[in-house]
């Protein structure tokens, strides 16, 4: 199995008619087995995530996949190694979920999309990783929230990418769906080693990851072990004053906090 | 597939087809002049009459004509709905009939630039070029996503619609009293050809554009899933979009050029597909083919008996049938 690599270098990118940019002088992802980017509302995440999914393309600098800019790669070889979840799908027909797990083939089938018995393998492998078995021929409109979730990301994982690039899989999950989908994207290994997904939810990224990537305003901020991003310090640069951070009860990991009154003293929040 | 919404079977490609072949073979018989078995057999046994005429070179050619201008305006529908994200697109609402309206009125006023190419004729390359003219003003509209919400697409389309009309009815100022006819004919949307002369044009651009559109099938679905979502399925959403241009912009210049605009057939059509036979494009394309055909074979069967011996442009009764089915699926939203 090959290593896959991405990597941002001299990054800068800007939406039309806006102020806002984002500054990535290098990055590189690939190495851990979860990655997740996190940070304030506006702050970017989206939009590396975006980048690296080629679905925007930098104005200045570069994102290479093993070397080569994804611009240089057509759509199709890109899929062959990266999957990507964007945050909101919204279908124009009432797909079940049987088939958008098929979707998910696209790249391995023909023009009729006439599937093979690995095809169906595929499909299957990934029905069962999400749980969805027993609900393949509901149609989307028919499942809760995290069930059409969880349907997409099947349709993401039939696809068998050795990188996956999520955009807010946990967004409006409940703490049990947003785990089970944490606790499914950390167990990939090994048919999809690598997985880089950004989350709102930064506890859950730091019971979850190898590797945490906080930014603000489009600029990194830290990058390293959920240890190393937990730090108070950090942590009131990018959510304000008015936060704490306190360990897991049960295991040695940093936790945020909000805090309930206005400009808590953040210096008695030492952890462990 | 399983069916969503509808507690039988979706209906197999199979019966749509079989529906197909019914009507090309039972519409025939039906006009204004009874046609009896006897003299068509006649007619095949080279003892000439005027029954069998009209069976050969009027009813099956017209028959004929209505199938495949039905089908391929409902393919052409059905894509544009996906295109568009757009459940009431069609070649006729999006002013793209009227831009290839414009196109064929226009290569008729100015004789200077007629030229045939075999069935290649400026008619249609005018067509062509309003139909692509038209296809590409209304897509700059669409992408500007701020404005593009379903009715205002909708309001654009007409809008270019209107103009259309507006700059035929201009031009009906320099033609002659017998050209303003037979003109003001053809806007109504008619099938009445003679003989299988008009086939050859409408084959030409007919084909590429069918096969372009029909190869996109597979694709269809994930641009319906979500754009987004499809580039990372590794679908070339770009090019699918392209080809859908070119496809659609051939497939309704090849039958403005000869049936004149016919309205809502493009529309309806992919709709009841998709409640019979599910969402699955690699069905709805084919099977819309099929029942946009027939539907529109029975809507001039419709136009040639019921005013019987007059006949009414079959665009008259797509319009007056269709209109409602319009609002129904407007309002339904």
């Amino acid at each position: 199995m090959t290593e896959v690599n991405l990597d941002f270098s001299q990054v800068h990118f800007t939406y039309p008619d806006s102020e806002w940019s984002l500054d990535i002088p290098s990055l590189s992802l690939g190495k851990e087995r979860l990655t997740c980017l996190v940070g304030p509302n506006g702050s970017g995440k989206s939009t590396i995530i975006r980048l690296a999914a080629g679905i925007l393309s930098p104005g200045n600098g570069s994102v290479q996949l093993n070397h080569v800019p994804l611009a240089h790669r057509p759509r199709r070889e890109l899929a062959q190694t990266i999957g990507y979840l964007p945050q909101e799908s919204p279908s124009l027909y009432d797909y079940t979920v049987d088939m958008v797990a098929r979707m998910g083939r696209y790249i391995h089938t023909g023009w009729t999309g006439a599937m093979t018995p690995r095809d169906e393998q595929s499909v299957e492998c990934a029905l069962r990783c999400v749980d969805l078995e027993n609900k393949r021929h509901r149609p989307l409109g028919r499942l809760s929230g995290g069930e059409r979730r969880r349907a997409l990301i099947a349709s993401v994982l039939a696809q068998q990418p050795r990188f996956l690039l999520l955009d807010e899989p946990t967004a409006s999950l409940d703490v049990h769906h947003a785990a089970s989908v944490m606790r499914l994207l950390s167990n990939l290994a090994p048919s999809c080693p690598q997985v880089v997904l950004v989350t709102h939810d930064i506890n859950l990224a730091a019971l979850f990851a190898q590797r945490m990537i906080l930014l603000v305003d489009g600029k990194i901020v830290v990058d390293g072990t959920p240890h190393e991003v937990m730090q108070p310090s950090w942590m009131t640069a990018a959510y304000g004053p008015d936060v704490l951070v306190r360990s897991h009860p049960e295991l040695d990991i940093p936790m945020l906090l909000p805090s309930r009154v206005c400009g808590s003293p953040q210096g008695e929040s030492g952890h462990a | 597939m399983h069916n969503p919404g509808t507690f039988i079977a979706p209906i197999r490609i199979r019966w749509y087809a079989l529906l197909f072949v019914i009507a090309l073979i039972g519409l025939p018989w039906i006009g204004a002049e009874p046609i009896p078995f006897s003299s068509v057999r006649n007619y095949v046994g080279g003892a000439d009459n005027v029954q069998g005429l009209i069976f050969f070179q009027q009813r099956i050619p017209r028959v004929l004509l209505a199938l495949l201008v039905g089908g391929l305006l409902s393919v052409c529908g059905a894509s544009l709905q996906v295109l568009f994200r757009n459940p009431l697109a069609e070649p006729w609402t999006l002013g793209v009939a009227g831009g290839a309206s414009v196109g064929a009125f226009a290569s008729h006023l100015f004789p200077l630039f007629a030229f045939a190419l075999g069935p290649f004729t400026s008619v249609q390359a005018f067509a062509l070029l309003g139909a692509m003219a038209a296809l590409a003003l209304v897509w700059a509209f669409a992408r500007r996503t701020t404005l593009a919400t379903t009715h205002t697409l909708l309001l654009a389309g007409v809008t270019i619609g209107i103009i259309s009309g507006g700059i035929i009815m201009l031009m009906i100022y320099f033609v002659s009293p017998y050209q303003f006819v037979s003109f003001h004919r053809w806007m109504m949307g008619g099938l009445d050809v003679l003989g299988y002369r008009d086939f050859g044009p409408i084959l030409m651009l007919g084909i590429p554009g069918l096969t372009v559109l029909g190869a996109m099938a597979k694709a269809y679905n994930h641009l319906a899933l979500g754009e987004e979502l499809a580039l990372g399925h590794g679908v070339d959403v770009r090019r699918v979009q392209q080809y859908t241009f070119c496809g659609a912009g051939l497939v309704t210049a090849a039958c403005v050029a000869v049936a004149g605009p016919i309205a809502f057939v493009g529309m309806i059509i992919p709709h009841a597909v998709r409640r019979l036979s599910g969402f699955d494009h690699r069905l709805v394309m084919p099977a819309s083919f099929l029942l946009g055909g027939v539907v529109l074979a029975l809507c001039d069967s419709l136009a040639r008996t019921m005013l019987a011996p007059t006949e009414i442009p079959v665009g008259v009764i797509t319009a007056v049938l269709g209109g409602p089915a319009f609002l129904y699926i407007l309002t339904r939203r």
